[in-house]
């Protein structure tokens, strides 16, 4: 009896996993191995052998600026995601006290997540544009000596990107944080009230310590986001005038430069310093569960 | 009183502000898209134009960008993605939460992995792969990867499976049922909502990619929504007017979601961020 129900469990695990695993191992983990064996090779993509060469790889990325320098670049788009987070909680707390038309304000910051990356891409390639609709917004307010080449002079185009990035990516926070804060239980406020707390102090001593887990895994998220970020520059500058990110160089170095092995030792690099992060961020949720 | 109204008028500034920020370049996208040529050069961006019933640009950019085509490449592209990742996504989190195996901790740490290494970047190690296995050029390569490569599903599944009584099972099985009957009468169906987030988290997620079609569909009739707009813009750098009724035209499917389904897509994109 006992046999013929882990015969039957094996035959429905087996059949169960057959098909996701065959794709989960040729389509994910397959691809990492390769990573792996690629960055310890000068290959070039084409040709049939692979010369093996050690770590060189490695050190030429960990000891030439030209690849290190655009991580400065990641910390834009690192303090980029900061700003959102104070906006996004900004306007979840705000948002969860009475306001008139909320669903309105709610659908409003949650929509530009929704739009795809080519879309708010070429939607800001046109409003950036030299005379387009923000160098008319500044005419209009009196600004039109600050008017500049915003997608293309190298002192502002990264902070354009980091804005557009912000537009983009708030409502995803928002939207979390707004949940979380209604999750703070009621008795919480009470109490605050009642010890005659502030605003402020409600925000500081009730509703942060309430939303602390979300706000952690939401900055290690934003962190990841900050390094892979590669779409906007890939699709507004081609990664032109100072904006390259190491994705980006990544994804560059491997189909338009053929320099398969380099690139792989880039994305092994920066898999690395995600898995880090990652790490961190389970060691995060440990925590929580001891308390 | 004082004090009251000031704080209602920063609060409803503020908040009238971050709607003007996000609204603002859309608008002018959207009264751009309705200009004619001369229009557009010599009025500013802001300025609503004097005909909102000028289709002529949603027309060209619907022909001339052989959206159409688009479209339908994204529909199937949908179809195949988000179906798959209902199925593999439940099958695979309903052996790992019900069994013990002797490779679970194995397959489990495999999942973790790919989700750790961004999708964009394992592409480097996929290329050659999809070449080898002939799936370059063909509408196979972004479905293999968005249901091998993407996993975010097993672990929404896993999330709902845990709140799922295992009573439940051993109720079936006392009535005689067999795993696959308990999958697909019970624990399917009680599913539901976690098959909702995955197939909207999916759709949004497949919808909108632009560089996995970019990289493995170069071909001309391998068009997706996204890459139809990239591929149009190219050669169209001047006609702005045209363009911003293509961008319009590739907003709207998620548009029409979006209004219905906004509950839901709160929830979901909730769900899809803490794992």
């Amino acid at each position: 009896m006992l046999s013929n129900k882990t015969k039957k469990e094996r035959q429905l695990i087996g059949c169960f996993l057959f098909c996701p695993l065959l794709l989960l191992f040729t389509f994910g983990i397959y691809p990492i191995f390769a990573l792996i064996e690629y960055s310890f090779t000068s290959w070039n993509g084409l040709s049939p052998v692979k010369t093996y060469v050690g770590f060189s790889n490695y050190i030429k990325i960990l000891t030439d600026p030209v690849y290190l320098k655009v991580f400065f670049n990641s910390l834009i788009y690192f303090i980029a995601g900061f700003i959102q987070i104070v906006i996004a909680l900004f306007f979840a707390i705000l948002l969860s006290t009475k306001v008139k038309g909320k669903n309105f304000f709610k659908a409003t910051f949650v929509f530009p997540c929704l739009i795809s990356g080519m879309a708010v891409a070429m939607l800001f390639r046109l409003f950036f544009s030299p005379g387009g609709s923000f160098d008319s917004l500044l005419e209009l307010i009196g600004l039109t000596e600050h008017t500049r080449y915003w997608l293309g002079d190298p002192r502002v185009v990264n902070y354009t990107l980091g804005f557009i990035s912000i537009w983009r990516h708030t409502g995803k926070s928002f939207i979390l944080y707004f949940g979380a804060v209604q999750c703070v239980p009621l008795e919480h406020y009470k109490l605050a009230e009642i010890e005659g707390a502030s605003w402020w102090q409600k925000v500081r001593l009730v509703i942060l310590p309430g939303i602390q887990i979300v706000l952690k895994i939401n900055f290690i998220l934003l962190t990841i986001g900050a390094l892979s970020t590669f779409e906007l520059p890939l699709i507004l500058t081609n990664g032109s005038n100072g904006t390259m990110t190491f994705l980006l160089q990544t994804m560059k170095t491997a189909f338009e430069k053929k320099m398969f092995g380099l690139a792989a030792s880039m994305a092994v690099i920066v898999s690395l310093v995600i898995l880090a992060i990652t790490a961190i961020q389970n060691k995060i949720y440990k925590g929580v569960e001891d308390d | 009183m004082i004090k009251k109204v000031m704080i209602s008028l920063l609060k409803y500034g503020s908040l009238l502000l971050w709607s003007f920020i996000i609204f603002f370049p859309l608008i002018t996208l959207f009264f751009g898209s309705f200009k004619t040529y001369d229009e557009f050069v010599n009025t500013a961006g802001m300025v609503p134009t004097e005909n909102f019933l000028n289709f002529d640009n949603y027309i060209r950019a619907f022909n001339e960008g052989k959206m159409l085509m688009g479209f339908t490449n994204t529909f199937i592209l949908l179809l195949f993605g988000v179906g798959g990742s209902i199925i593999i996504g439940s099958m695979v989190a309903y052996i790992i939460n019900r069994f013990d195996f002797k490779f679970k901790k194995t397959i489990l740490f495999a999942y973790l992995l790919v989700s750790i290494v961004p999708l964009e970047i394992s592409q480097v190690g996929t290329f050659k792969l999809m070449h080898k296995l002939g799936l370059y050029n063909t509408l196979l390569a972004p479905i293999v990867i968005y249901i091998g490569a993407d996993v975010l599903m097993v672990y929404i599944y896993l999330q709902a499976l845990d709140k799922i009584p295992k009573e439940m099972d051993k109720a079936a099985i006392l009535e005689g049922a067999s795993y696959y009957k308990i999958y697909s009468r019970v624990i399917f169906p009680l599913l539901k909502p976690a098959t909702a987030t995955v197939a909207l988290l999916k759709m949004i997620a497949i919808y909108n990619d632009f560089y996995i079609p970019y990289l493995y569909m170069p071909g001309e009739k391998m068009n997706t929504v996204s890459t139809t707009i990239y591929r149009f813009v190219g050669p169209n750098q001047t006609d702005w007017h045209v363009i911003s009724a293509a961008i319009l035209i590739s907003m709207i499917p998620m548009l029409i979601l979006f209004f219905m389904l906004q509950k839901y897509i709160y929830q979901g994109i909730t769900a899809g961020s803490i794992r």
